[in-house]
């Protein structure tokens, strides 16, 4: 169903489908720990039945309506203290596929993507350790595309491309579009261009600059988004003028309605 | 003397580290040993889980407490491996909530087997054992903070 790439240097030149798993995160971790899997690799499933979120939450999706892949990545020029470049490289990386048909495209800390206020895309990165040193990574990008009904979420809070566009795409001519996005803000960050990541992740940042109001430890409180913090933590000016850094568990999100 | 003093005397003798105490005044002549049988178990390493010892063979610590005082520095009196967080985040002992376990106590671990998960940024990193040998001690709760160097694993060399 899916034709390797051939307008990128390594992202997809290698493309595992299964029409359906239980996790491409899964599969891919199998896989590359088994040595079958080269960076750039990259899982497709139309229906995953354990998806994750955040550790625990599912992301469930439509049967073949919708991204639902992994890449396998070898980011051994990453530190262990830069390991937020990378989820901040997919983030964007996606932002920039996304642009070609919407506007309004928005990266909610840290690295959900959102078209206006409703999630359109999600990312969950697994990397493997051997001491400071990063031996792999599989990076589970869920990318809402053709689904129209979202009736079971019960949030309502999210969208997908066909939703935004009104038009209908085809999953595998678009998926060497996608991968071709990725792989360039990743040839960035490899290529020591990391500040110009950093730079733009910033500019995308859903809140930026507006007043919002979060949840911190249970207190609903005004803040304006500065930006992230080099190891990823959100940094949020407060009514009183100070610049407070927050980890991902101790600031919520509340939406105005 | 009364019977109180002596035993306020023992009690001091016991806390005091000295082996051997001899007192003599113009009313008594007082001669406190210590147990000699334990001098052999000096290097504390193999009584984790021994009996209290007797009162008198108290080492020379400040606190009465004799068994849990003596708990803590036996383990790390031994050749045991701690195996340290690289990072700040969540440790997560299994890769998702319905997953098993990756490492038990008593599992043998070899370089690159995955120990555990630690969270950091909705970046899941699994750790990967540097090290050889067999789990002793989990030394963190289940999806709890750990800082940076902070001992995760007790480790025994096989």
């Amino acid at each position: 169903m899916y034709d390797s790439c051939t307008k990128t240097l390594f992202f997809g030149k290698k493309i595992v489908y299964l029409p359906t798993c239980h996790s491409t995160n899964d599969i891919a971790t199998e896989l590359v720990r088994n040595g079958k899997l080269a960076d750039g690799a990259v899982i497709i499933t139309d229906e995953q039945t354990g998806g994750r979120g955040q550790h625990g939450t599912s992301w469930l999706t439509s049967r073949g309506q919708n991204f639902t892949l992994s890449v396998v990545l070898m980011p051994t020029f990453l530190s262990l203290s830069e390991h937020f470049l990378l989820s901040q490289s997919i983030a964007l990386g996606i932002r920039n596929y996304l642009a070609d048909f919407v506007s309004n495209i928005w990266i909610k800390w840290p690295n959900d993507l959102y078209i206006n206020d409703l999630k359109v895309g999600g990312v969950l990165i697994e990397n493997a350790l051997q001491g400071t040193r990063i031996a792999h990574s599989v990076v589970g990008i869920g990318l809402n595309i053709n689904q129209a009904d979202f009736s079971s979420v019960p949030s309502g809070r999210v969208t997908s491309l066909r939703l935004e566009t009104g038009m209908t795409f085809h999953l595998a001519e678009q998926l060497p579009r996608l991968l071709l996005e990725l792989e360039k803000v990743y040839l960035r960050l490899r290529a020591g261009r990391s500040e110009s990541v950093r730079i733009e992740y910033r500019q995308h940042l859903l809140g930026l600059g507006q007043k919002r109001v979060y949840s911190i430890g249970g207190q609903l409180v005004e803040g304006t988004i500065m930006g992230v913090s080099l190891t990823g933590k959100l940094r949020l000016e407060l009514a009183n003028g100070e610049i407070c850094e927050f980890d991902i568990k101790e600031i919520k999100w509340q939406w105005a309605d | 003397m009364e019977t109180k003093e002596i035993q306020k005397l023992i009690d001091f003798i016991a806390q005091s580290g000295l082996d051997e105490v001899n007192i003599e005044t113009s009313e008594l002549k007082i001669k406190v040993k210590r147990n000699a049988t334990p001098t052999n178990a000096a290097p504390v390493a193999a009584s984790v889980a021994s009996a209290p010892a007797p009162v008198l063979a108290v080492p020379a610590a400040p606190t009465p407490a004799p068994a849990p005082a003596a708990a803590a520095p036996a383990e790390s009196a031994t050749n045991y491996i701690t195996v340290k967080s690289p990072m700040i985040g969540t440790f997560y002992r299994a890769s998702s909530p319905e997953a098993p376990t990756l490492v038990e106590v008593g599992d043998e671990i070899k370089p690159g087997k995955p120990v555990c998960i630690i969270e950091a940024m909705k970046l899941f990193n699994e750790i990967e054992s540097e090290v050889s040998g067999r789990i002793v001690k989990v030394l963190v709760e289940n999806a709890t903070p750990v800082e940076f160097d902070q001992p995760l694993f007790l480790v025994e060399p096989i």
